[in-house]
C-alpha cells in the first residue's frame, strides 16, 4: 500500500494554475516568434525591393551614360511595379584643370528615383509579390549624378538635319 | 526494500533530463533566431551597401567622363606633350562627384610614329599610332582625398584613315546646302567608305562599297549597293570623336581639314610634314634636273646663233653635231627658232645630245613648248631625269619615277601634270622609292589650277593633296584626268581634296584604280569609266608623312 500511495503522488499532475501559466508563456513566447518573424520578412521584403529599386537605377544610369536621352531611358528600361517615379534634371558643374581658361562647364544629370519599399497592406498580386503587412504607400527616394562624355560624334552637322528623308 | 528508493531516484533523473531537454531546445532555438535576425542584419547592409557601391561606380564612371573631357579639351589636339600629371576635379559644392589624374607623356598624339597598335574589332582602322598614357580614376568618394585609384590606359591613337581601310573618308560636307550629289558616276570602294554627314540620297547609282558607315539619323532608304552588286546595310559603327588638330580656339573635331598649311596646326600639317619640300610658284620659270644650272658660252656661239637664224631645222640637227655641247645659250636659240620651229622630234634629237640638259636651257624649252609637244617633252625629260619643271604660266611637271624628287608645295598653278611610269619594270622600281608629298593650293576667284593629269600609271607612293587657299569653299571642280599609254592604270596614292568639288575624267583610259584612297569634304564626280578605290599595304614612311585624325581608345590597366 505505501508503494501504491507513493506511486499514485508521483503521477499526479500539473494544476490548472500550472497549465494556464505555461500556456500565457508559450502563448507569449509564440507571440513574440510570429512578431518577430513578420518583421524580419517585411524586412527582407523590403531589402528585395531595395535591391531592385537600386538595380533600376544603375540601369538608368548606364543608358544614359551610353548616349540615351533622358525621354528615352524609361521606356527602354524593363517595366518595375515598385519604382514610383524616375526623373532627370541637368545642372551645370565647373571642371577644374581644364581648357585653355583652366575651368570648364560640364553638364551633369541627376537622376532621381522614387520606390516603394513595402507594398505589405496590398492584396497579394504576383507582380507586387506582397508578403507582409506594413505601409505600402511609404517612399524612399534615391540619387545618383552622373557625367557622361560625348565619346562618339553626335548627329548635329547641319546636312543631313536639313534634309528630308 | 530497495525498489521503491530506486524508482523514486529514477523519476527525479527523468524530470531532471526534460528540463534539460527543454532547456538545450530553448537554446537552439535562441541561437537560430539570433542567427536569423543576424542574417537579416547583414542582408539589410548588404542592400545598403549596394547603393553605396552604386554610388563609388558613379563616381568611378564620372572620372572617366571627366577623363574624357579632359583629354578632348587639353591634350588629344595639341602640339606639345605633357611633362607633368595634370589634375581635374568636378567642382560641386555639395558632393565629390569625380576626380581624374592624366600622368605625364612625351610625345603629342599626332606627331607619334614610333608606337603602334593593331585594332582587331573591325569598328576602327586596323593599324593605328597610339600616344599610351595612365589616367588614374578615382572612385571612391571618401578615397578621393587619399591614393586609392583605378590606372586606366588611353590610348591616343592617330592614324590616316584610308590607310586603316577606310578607303574614302567624306568628312562634312564643306558646302553642306548644295544640293549636289557628295559623289556621282562610278565609285567602287573596295573597303569602308566613310561619310559622317550623309544619306543614301547623296549618292548617286554608281558608288558602290564593300562596307558603309553613316553615323547619322537614318533619312529614306537604307540598303546600299557592294562591289559585288548585292545589296547591304550600312554598318552602325559610331565614329568616335576624332580631331584633326589645333585650331586657334581649341581643337578641330568636326572634321575640318585645316592640316595642310596652317600656322596653329603645324604638328598635323602637310606643309610642316614635308621634309625637304620645295615650294614650287607657277608663274616663274623653274627646273630641277641632274643637270647644271647653266653650260658656258663658247666662241663661236654667235655663228652658231646666225646660223640657226639661217638654216632650216632638219638642216641644222646634223649642222650643229660637230659642236656639241652646245651652250646654254645656243639651245636657247635652237628654242626660240620659229622661222620654222623644230619639230617635237627634232627638238628631241638635239637636247638629248645634252643630256643632262643645262636647267636653264630646259625651262626655256619647257617654257616655250612644253604644252605643245607634250609627249615629247615627256619622253625627253624622262630621259633626262628631270625631277619637275614650271613654264612660269601655271604649268607643271613632276616626274615620279626619279628618287631625288623632293615634296612639292605647289602654288599659281594651272595644271599639274603627274608623269607615272609607262611599263611593269620602271613600276616595279618606282614601288620601292620612298612616298612623297605634293600639295597643290588653289586661290579662289583667279585663273588658278584647274587640272592634274595621271600619266600612265604609277606605283610610286604618293599623298597628293589639292586644298583652297582661304576659308572659303570654291565650288568650281578640278579637274582629275587619267592618261597616258597605260589603259585601265593603277595610281599609288592617297588624294585629298579640301573645300573644291573634283571631278574624275578617265574616259581616255576607260577606267583606274587608286590604291591608297581618297579623304574629302567635297563633292566627287567620275566620268568616263569606273574609279575603283582599293588599299594600299605598303604603309611605311606613307603613314609618317601622311596628316592623321587623333581619337581615344581607353583600357583598363
Amino acid at each position: 500500500m505505501k508503494f501504491f500511495s507513493k506511486r499514485s503522488y508521483r503521477q499526479k499532475g500539473y494544476t490548472l494554475i500550472e497549465a494556464l501559466v505555461a500556456s500565457g508563456v508559450l502563448l507569449i513566447g509564440v507571440s513574440a516568434a510570429c512578431s518577430m518573424s513578420l518583421s524580419l520578412v517585411t524586412q527582407e521584403e523590403i531589402n528585395e525591393r531595395s535591391v531592385r529599386a537600386f538595380n533600376y537605377l544603375d540601369n538608368a544610369a548606364r543608358l544614359y551614360r551610353l548616349g540615351m536621352e533622358p525621354s528615352e531611358i524609361p521606356a527602354l528600361l524593363p517595366n518595375e511595379p515598385i519604382v514610383d517615379s524616375i526623373t532627370f534634371v541637368s545642372r551645370q558643374v565647373s571642371a577644374n584643370g581644364m581648357g585653355p581658361t583652366g575651368t570648364a562647364s560640364l553638364p551633369i544629370m541627376r537622376i532621381t528615383m522614387t520606390y516603394f519599399p513595402s507594398g505589405a497592406t496590398a492584396a497579394y498580386d504576383k507582380d507586387v509579390e506582397q508578403w507582409t503587412g506594413g505601409d505600402k504607400a511609404a517612399t524612399r527616394s534615391e540619387h545618383v549624378d552622373v557625367l557622361r562624355s560625348e565619346s562618339v560624334q553626335v548627329s548635329e552637322f547641319s546636312r543631313v538635319s536639313t534634309l528630308a528623308p | 526494500m530497495n525498489h521503491p528508493s530506486h524508482h523514486t531516484n529514477r523519476a527525479k533523473q527523468q524530470e531532471g533530463s526534460i528540463l534539460v531537454i527543454c532547456m538545450v531546445m530553448a537554446t537552439i532555438g535562441t541561437l537560430g533566431v539570433t542567427a536569423w535576425i543576424s542574417l537579416m542584419d547583414a542582408r539589410g547592409h548588404l542592400v545598403e551597401a549596394n547603393m553605396a557601391a552604386l554610388e563609388r561606380r558613379t563616381v568611378r564612371e564620372n572620372s572617366k567622363a571627366l577623363a574624357y573631357y579632359a583629354i578632348y579639351n587639353n591634350h588629344l589636339h595639341d602640339k606639345t606633350a605633357s611633362g607633368s600629371y595634370s589634375e581635374y576635379t568636378i567642382d560641386d559644392t555639395v558632393d565629390d562627384l569625380g576626380q581624374c589624374i592624366v600622368m605625364p607623356y612625351t610625345t603629342a598624339p599626332l606627331t607619334e610614329t614610333s608606337n603602334s597598335r593593331q585594332a582587331k574589332n573591325g569598328a576602327s582602322p586596323s593599324r593605328a599610332f597610339s600616344t599610351d598614357v595612365e589616367v588614374r580614376l578615382f572612385k571612391d568618394v571618401a578615397a578621393m582625398k587619399g591614393s586609392e585609384y583605378e590606372s586606366w590606359e588611353f590610348q591616343l591613337r592617330s592614324y590616316h584613315p584610308n590607310l586603316g581601310g577606310e578607303l574614302l573618308t567624306f568628312y562634312p560636307p564643306a558646302v553642306p546646302a548644295s544640293g549636289n550629289p557628295l559623289v556621282s558616276g562610278s565609285l567602287h570602294v573596295k573597303g569602308r567608305a566613310v561619310f559622317w554627314d550623309a544619306v543614301k540620297k547623296d549618292f548617286g547609282a554608281g558608288l558602290r562599297a564593300n562596307e558603309y558607315v553613316l553615323p547619322n539619323r537614318i533619312g529614306g532608304t537604307t540598303t546600299l549597293p557592294t562591289v559585288a552588286g548585292t545589296n547591304t546595310l550600312p554598318l552602325n559603327y559610331p565614329i568616335p570623336h576624332t580631331t584633326t588638330g589645333l585650331s586657334t580656339g581649341g581643337g578641330w573635331y568636326d572634321g575640318t581639314m585645316d592640316y595642310f598649311e596652317s600656322s596653329t596646326n603645324t604638328h598635323n600639317s602637310y606643309y610642316d610634314k614635308m621634309g625637304s619640300k620645295v615650294v614650287l610658284d607657277g608663274s616663274v620659270v623653274s627646273t630641277a634636273g641632274p643637270g647644271p644650272a647653266t653650260r658656258a658660252d663658247t666662241g663661236y656661239d654667235a655663228a652658231l646663233e646666225t646660223q640657226i637664224q639661217t638654216e632650216d631645222p632638219s638642216t641644222l640637227v646634223n649642222s650643229l653635231v660637230p659642236y656639241y655641247p652646245l651652250s646654254s645659250r645656243v639651245l636657247t636659240a635652237v628654242v626660240q627658232k620659229n622661222n620654222p620651229a623644230f619639230t617635237g622630234a627634232q627638238f628631241r634629237q638635239v637636247f638629248e645630245q645634252h643630256l643632262p640638259i643645262p636647267n636653264d636651257a630646259l625651262s626655256t624649252l619647257m617654257a616655250t613648248h612644253g604644252t605643245l609637244m607634250e609627249s615629247d617633252m615627256e619622253t625627253l625629260n624622262v630621259k633626262n631625269n628631270t625631277l619637275y619643271t614650271s613654264d612660269g604660266n601655271g604649268n607643271i611637271w613632276v616626274y615620279l619615277n626619279q628618287a631625288g624628287l623632293p615634296d612639292l608645295y605647289i602654288q599659281a598653278s594651272n595644271t599639274v601634270q603627274l608623269v607615272g611610269q609607262s611599263n611593269a619594270t620602271d613600276e616595279g622600281s618606282a614601288a620601292s622609292l620612298p612616298p612623297r608629298s605634293i600639295i597643290i593650293a588653289r586661290h579662289d576667284g583667279d585663273a588658278d589650277f584647274s587640272t592634274a593629269s595621271f600619266r600612265h600609271a604609277n606605283r610610286r607612293r604618293i599623298i597628293l593633296g589639292l586644298t583652297m587657299e582661304g576659308s572659303a569653299p570654291q565650288t568650281t571642280p578640278a579637274t582629275f584626268r587619267f592618261a597616258g599609254s597605260v589603259p585601265f592604270p593603277k595610281w599609288s596614292m592617297l588624294l585629298e581634296t579640301r573645300g573644291i568639288p573634283a571631278s574624275f575624267n578617265l574616259s581616255p583610259v576607260s577606267g583606274a584604280t587608286i590604291r591608297g584612297g581618297i579623304r574629302t569634304n567635297s563633292e566627287l564626280n567620275i566620268t568616263g569609266g569606273t574609279l575603283t578605290l582599293e588599299q594600299e599595304t605598303d604603309y611605311s614612311n606613307l603613314d609618317t608623312n601622311s596628316t592623321r585624325h587623333a581619337w581615344i581608345e581607353a583600357y583598363r590597366k
